[in-house]
């Protein structure tokens, strides 16, 4: 019995530069994700209040001069930064980007390690960079659909009813606090859960680890508020100080009425800072050392 | 054409473990075996090789070119089958071969195609679209060696191939490592499967505690002596014996019938038949005695002080 | 020793072993197989690791399964690499003799006896963490020693070991075989079983597809003659008289013309009259060669 049936061919076709040798590991990492029903539902759950606020601009915008609904519709919530605000720091929207950060993010380097293909893919012209970089785009793709993304769409909604750019000259700072709020919060994550992600093995036992972190720290936090009634304890909690990024960002509060800013903005800024930082400090610790190939 | 690997004063270290004390030699093509202890460095060099372990002094070209100059395009030539890492469940061994591919810079319908094409010449071609974590040990070894030739790499690093393999997959797989030899692959064989390397490479590198202590030839291992036979005996083992004292034979070693056997020069084998008849056995077997690979490489590592050996 | 009647294990639908019998013998025997004929079950079955599910597994008459009587006979070095990782080697195989009845003073002893018999003596007080898999694999070998068993069942042993390791073992393996221990080797590695012994057994799909001395077994394959290879300066001459023999099928010539491969229905018969005719005559005679005797050449008639 033949074991080749066929004899080997060289290959002289072409190669692709060694900058562009990412995106077959960002595919492969996103396309699984997005046939999954379930996933699906959840990134559709989270647009929904950003379907209201869709909603909220066509009311403005094109039944603002039929008589009977104008009084109805000044009671509507306006379209502008406050709104934006609102949408992007409550606790719904908060709560689905950390589900999925923690269905994406925990396998990201810790399912590679597990089944021991890292060092496969390490082994190829792919440098470390670039995977990390790959990785991290594939999280930080689906974390756009919690941030800057249905900010794009609502903004590109308004101006596209009205016609007239008018609006964003006036609320700039709807897009560029978003996209603000998008670097400094979600893709602090990204790096946050890379380097999680690249501390263990089992991509459970990280989703877990940043589970805890994310909502258990805060009910500590609650307990110490409690206790001593100084707002500087919800530094370490998570959702508070992505609360307060949205709100700085937009200059605007997450719940009108309630005191905004618990926190001073330079707390929420150092505690974005600091986890960047100490992100990227774990993730060369492991990566130049190759430690994480063990 | 020049060498294929060259490797020039290699010296790396773990920490303050020096895992390599300046290992050279050059491999002009073919296949090499890369023998040793265990803790002898091969690891070691095979990622010094990959550009995955920087060296801390020493160089290696590859295909002519600075290993260092070529930073990781220089894992675009050399292909790895590594010892242990494993494949991504859920995916085929297609798909799990083309994102190899595509990762070592194929294009995607380039790296498709050769993917079906390298299961195919490995032989996997049947159980290409069923998902990798369903395949035996020796198809994941074969596996592994399809991922190593997709992006036709001029050098293959095997560590291991046949492990965990049974006799039939042992032999395929030689068989496959013999052929790209043929194909004009330059292969190292990194292994402690003396047989293996007897059966596919024409020089082996031994090394011990970090430096290499021989580069020998295909030659160096089947040397054999004039009127020195291995002879096989059925019958009456001291009767033999004391026939071949008689004429003046020596003979030695009558481990379960096999005599080591030196002719007096001139002697034809016509004598050890007369004696086999005088003994009223007879002879199965007659061959050249030669040496072994396995005698070569204790050898070596006697010499050098024992390596790993009482380890 | 150990008696297997009729034994056949299954896992749901899957084949462990089916209907197989055999004794276990003093001295060693290879067990063969391809990867998922059955021998890391019978193994397991035999080191009382399983119990089939129809026939026995007995030694001395008893069930080894549960059977602390009988464990305490056998050795059992298996194939899986889990070690308590923090213990040394000595420590690991100590508790290891503890656990089959050793007083701690005694099994210390015997610990380091058995290292020694490994050849890990001067090693053996490493932690097993910082071992190789060579070294790893002779802790497991001495820990099925450490109390001195009639029976010792390896599933590949030396597996991960480097050559020197490799030769060392096969040593101690013959050994034991010849110091009346029943040890039952299972490997891959055909040239290693013959270094070891000319008795095997070999499994194919959880049947016995042959057991016993490789020679006899060669010579039950009746479909297939045996082929033996000649090369002299005077193969034409030779081979005009070997054709004339009636034992012999054909004589084929390759290479150079020196070479002849004669395919032969009695092996006994041809070799009695080869014998007779080179003693007499002069053929410049170079290599007598049978080549399909071998181990390798038995696996492949039967398996492939």
């Amino acid at each position: 019995m033949p074991v080749f049936e066929q004899g080997y061919a060289p290959y002289d076709g072409p190669r692709r530069p060694l900058s562009k040798r990412w995106w077959p590991v960002f595919r492969e990492e996103v396309q699984p994700y997005l046939r999954k029903r379930r996933f699906l539902f959840l990134l559709i759950l989270a647009l929904l209040p950003w379907a209201w606020g869709i909603l909220l601009t066509f009311f403005h915008t094109q039944l603002g001069d039929s008589e009977n609904v104008k009084a109805f519709i000044a009671e509507l919530p306006k379209v502008d930064e406050s709104l934006v605000a609102v949408l992007l720091g409550n606790f719904y929207n908060l709560f689905l980007l950390t589900i999925v950060s923690i269905w994406v993010g925990s396998g990201l380097v810790a399912r590679d390690r597990r089944d021991g293909t890292l060092a496969v893919f390490l082994g190829r012209a792919l440098g470390p960079l670039q995977y990390l970089w790959a990785k991290g785009a594939a999280l930080g793709f689906f974390l756009l659909v919690f941030s800057l993304l249905p900010v794009l769409v609502l903004v590109i909604f308004q101006v596209g009813l009205t016609g007239e750019p008018a609006w964003l000259w006036e609320h700039a700072r709807v897009l560029w606090g978003s996209a603000l709020f998008t670097l400094l919060g979600p893709f602090t994550l990204v790096l946050f859960l890379l380097a999680l992600s690249s501390m263990g093995r089992s991509p459970r036992l990280v989703g877990l680890t940043f589970f805890g972190i994310v909502f258990l720290g805060p009910a500590a936090c609650g307990i110490l508020y409690a206790i001593t009634r100084s707002p500087l304890v919800w530094f370490p909690s998570i959702f508070t100080q992505l609360k307060a990024l949205a709100e700085l960002c937009l200059g605007a509060e997450v719940h009108p009425g309630e005191p905004g800013l618990i926190l001073p903005p330079a707390a929420t800024l150092c505690f974005f800072a600091l986890l960047a930082a100490s992100s990227v400090l774990v993730l060369a610790a492991r990566f130049r050392g190759r430690a994480v190939l063990k | 054409m020049g060498a294929i690997l060259r490797v020039e004063g290699a010296k790396a270290r773990y920490g303050k473990l020096e895992a390599l004390r300046g290992v050279s030699f050059e491999v002009e093509g073919g296949a090499v075996g890369l023998l040793g202890p265990n803790g002898a460095g091969k690891s070691t060099l095979i990622k010094a090789v990959l550009g995955l372990l920087p060296l801390a002094q020493g160089r290696i070209w590859l295909m002519g070119e600075d290993a260092r100059k070529l930073g990781p395009a220089l894992r675009d030539r050399v292909g790895y089958v590594p010892e242990r890492e494993g494949t991504r469940p859920g995916m085929s061994g297609v798909a799990w071969v083309a994102f190899l591919g595509e990762i070592s810079g194929l294009p995607r319908s380039a790296a498709v195609e050769r993917a079906h094409e390298v299961l195919q010449y490995v032989g996997l071609g049947e159980s290409r679209y069923r998902n990798v974590e369903t395949y035996s040990t020796g198809m994941q070894q074969r596996l592994k060696l399809a991922a190593s030739l997709v992006h036709d790499p001029a050098l293959v690093l095997l560590d291991e191939p046949t492990a965990g393999m049974d006799p039939v997959g042992r032999e395929e797989m030689l068989d496959l490592c013999g052929d790209l030899v043929r194909q004009g692959k330059t292969l190292l064989l990194s292994t402690h499967i003396l047989k293996d390397v007897e059966a596919v490479c024409s020089r082996v590198v031994i090394l011990n505690r970090g430096e290499m202590l021989s580069y020998a030839t295909v030659e160096d291992w089947t040397r054999s002596e004039a009127q020195h036979f291995l002879v096989q005996w059925e019958g009456d083992r001291e009767a033999f014996e004391a026939a071949c004292r008689k004429a003046g034979v020596a003979v030695s070693d009558g481990h379960r019938g096999l005599y080591r056997v030196v002719l007096p020069s001139g002697e034809s084998l016509k004598v050890i038949f007369g004696l086999a008849q005088e003994a009223g056995g007879t002879v199965t077997r007659l061959v050249r005695e030669s040496t072994s690979l396995e005698t070569l490489f204790l050898k070596a590592l006697e010499q050098n002080g024992g390596g790993d050996a009482r380890v | 020793m150990i008696r297997v009647q009729n034994a056949s294990r299954w896992y749901g639908l899957v084949v462990g072993i089916n209907r197989v019998s055999l004794d276990l013998e003093p001295g060693v025997t290879g067990l063969l197989g391809v990867n998922g004929a059955g021998k890391s079950t019978l193994l397991n079955l035999m080191a009382g690791l399983l119990q089939p599910t129809a026939g026995s597994v007995t030694l001395g008459g008893e069930p080894i399964f549960a059977n602390p009587g009988a464990l305490a006979r056998i050795g059992y070095c298996p194939g899986a690499d889990r070690f308590w990782e923090d213990m040394t080697g000595l420590e690991f195989v100590a508790f290891l003799g503890r656990l089959s009845g050793l007083s701690p003073a005694e099994a210390t002893e015997r610990a380091g006896r058995a290292l020694q018999e490994v050849a890990l003596g001067d090693e053996g007080g490493k932690k097993i963490r910082a071992m190789s898999k060579g070294m790893r694999q002779k802790v497991k070998m001495a820990q099925a020693l450490v109390h001195d068993p009639q029976i010792l069942l390896l599933d590949e042993p030396l597996n991960g070991m480097d050559p020197p390791s490799r030769a060392h073992a096969i040593a101690a393996i013959k050994r034991w075989g010849e110091e009346g221990r029943c040890v039952l080797v299972s490997s891959h590695l055909l040239h290693e079983v013959e270094a070891m012994t000319s008795r095997i057994l070999l499994l194919h799909y959880g049947r016995v597809l042959a057991s016993g001395e490789v020679p006899q077994v060669r010579e039950a394959i009746a479909s297939r003659p045996l082929k033996v290879f000649l090369r002299c300066a005077d193969a034409r001459a030779l081979a005009s008289v070997l054709i004339a023999w009636p034992t012999v099928a054909s004589v084929t010539f390759a290479g150079d013309g020196r070479n002849l491969t004669v395919e032969v229905s009695d092996a006994s018969d041809f070799r009695a009259r080869l014998g007779a005719l080179l003693a007499e005559r002069e053929v410049g005679l170079e290599i007598l060669n049978p080549l399909d005797d071998n181990l390798a050449a038995v696996f492949s008639y039967l398996v492939a």
